[in-house]
């Protein structure tokens, strides 16, 4: 992986990373590139990927409203707060 | 008997931090109990809590002590629950002359934990007598219709196997998926985490940075200045093996492999009850596994943990 290409999935995932922390890694993710190509020469033809090792399959509830948490406490937490909503940054101009 | 726990605080106690030992969620408070905990107090047991030494579990490039296996080792408690996606928590306990229990994926709900790798995730055991380290799964384990993986059975009893029990330590030419395994896990566990860790964002609780101008800075400096540099790395991986051009080669043949050694892995153990074993195949194919104090790991079929008891508490020789 190179430094660019670091930057485009730091933007996938919200990152913005200072330069010494992108070079550590960067090397680390092309280490472990060079191992992943150990998945090259398997062959999987026909084979379903496992998506989890659970045999369950439509697990289902009944379709009831529940209250699950007061709304005090789910704004306990909150960083900032406007009253009764969660303070964010300006979004619309 | 001292029925003093300490969970590690990716296992939810209302009103107590729940941290994931990380700087993203500073402040961050349990708003529910996890049902592993209420299972725990219904049972009569007193809890403790304190943060994980490494940020979600997560696997650190250089080894940190594990707070569970600290606290057990040191004598702070008996045993010790912690969140336990790797399997490699066991490695440690062992130096420390430690048992740790990973039960079937599935059996112990996921209620309340703070998730890392979902395909992945239970709760471990840290314990210095196993019978202990059972006692205490046969508390935790049961059917919770708030886990959607949670089996359907309402309890669990264990007991060491009586009738004789016969293992294999497996190697390369019985398992030559075995190499890949790291490869594997790795490609699912980044993945997996790297959706999973979305959700901070600065917004709704945890840490917020300040100085941002605009949402977007907002979640820039908040993620960057919240996560560890581990957890950064395992972010990166992650949306580079989910990526475009990527995605096939790498995340979904992971997933493909990943069947094979489930598989593979089954067809042994129709024929053994136990195999010895490193540590990723139990979170990889969703066995039981008892890691002993002089580093062997065992894993039996799913469900069949008491197979694994019987091994460890006789000493099987494989």
């Amino acid at each position: 992986m190179t430094e660019q290409e670091c930057r485009i999935f730091e933007t996938m995932v919200k990152l913005s990373l200072p330069p010494e922390e992108r070079k550590w890694i960067t090397e680390r993710v092309s280490s472990l590139e060079e191992r992943f190509t150990a998945l090259d020469d398997i062959r999987t033809d026909g084979v379903l990927p496992l998506v989890t090792v659970s045999d369950l399959t439509n697990v289902l509830r009944e379709d009831v409203t529940e209250k699950l948490l007061p709304r005090e406490e789910i704004l306990e937490g909150a960083p900032e707060l406007y009253g009764d909503y969660f303070q964010v940054p300006r979004t619309v101009e | 008997m001292n029925k003093t726990i300490l969970m590690e605080d990716s296992i939810m106690q209302k009103g107590l931090p729940a941290t994931a030992g990380s700087k993203i969620l500073q402040g961050f408070r349990a708003p529910i109990d996890a049902a592993v905990t209420e299972r725990l107090r219904a049972a009569g047991y007193t809890l403790r809590s304190a943060p994980p030494a490494v940020e979600f579990s997560c696997i650190p490039h250089s080894p940190v002590p594990s707070t569970a296996v600290k606290a057990v080792a040191e004598g702070q408690s008996n045993a010790a629950l912690f969140l336990d996606f790797s399997g490699m928590t066991g490695d440690q306990a062992a130096l420390e002359g430690l048992f740790t229990i990973r039960p079937t994926y599935g059996t112990v709900s996921r209620y309340g934990l703070v998730p890392s790798v979902c395909s992945m995730d239970t709760v471990g055991i840290v314990c210095k007598d196993l019978k202990l380290g059972f006692e205490l799964l046969a508390v935790i384990a049961g059917h919770d219709s708030r886990d959607g993986v949670s089996e359907p059975e309402m309890s669990y009893a264990y007991a060491p196997s009586e009738r004789e029990i016969k293992g294999l330590a497996l190697s390369r030419d019985k398992l030559p998926l075995l190499d890949v395994a790291g490869e594997v896990f790795s490609i699912l566990a980044c993945a997996e985490l790297s959706g999973n860790l979305g959700r901070y964002d600065g917004i709704k609780f945890g840490y917020r940075a300040s100085g941002f101008k605009g949402l977007d800075d907002l979640y820039l400096k908040t993620r960057t200045e919240g996560f560890s540099l581990d957890t950064k790395l395992t972010l990166v991986v992650g949306a580079m093996v989910l990526s475009e051009g990527v995605y096939e080669k790498r995340y979904h043949k992971a997933m493909q492999i990943r069947r094979m050694l489930r598989d593979q892995t089954d067809e042994l153990l129709a024929e053994y009850d136990v195999l010895s074993v490193p540590a990723l195949i139990a979170p990889l194919c969703g066995l039981p596994s008892v890691t002993k104090p002089d580093g062997t790991r065992l894993v039996a079929m799913r469900k069949n943990e008491n197979a694994l008891f019987a091994a460890a508490e006789r000493g099987i020789a494989l």
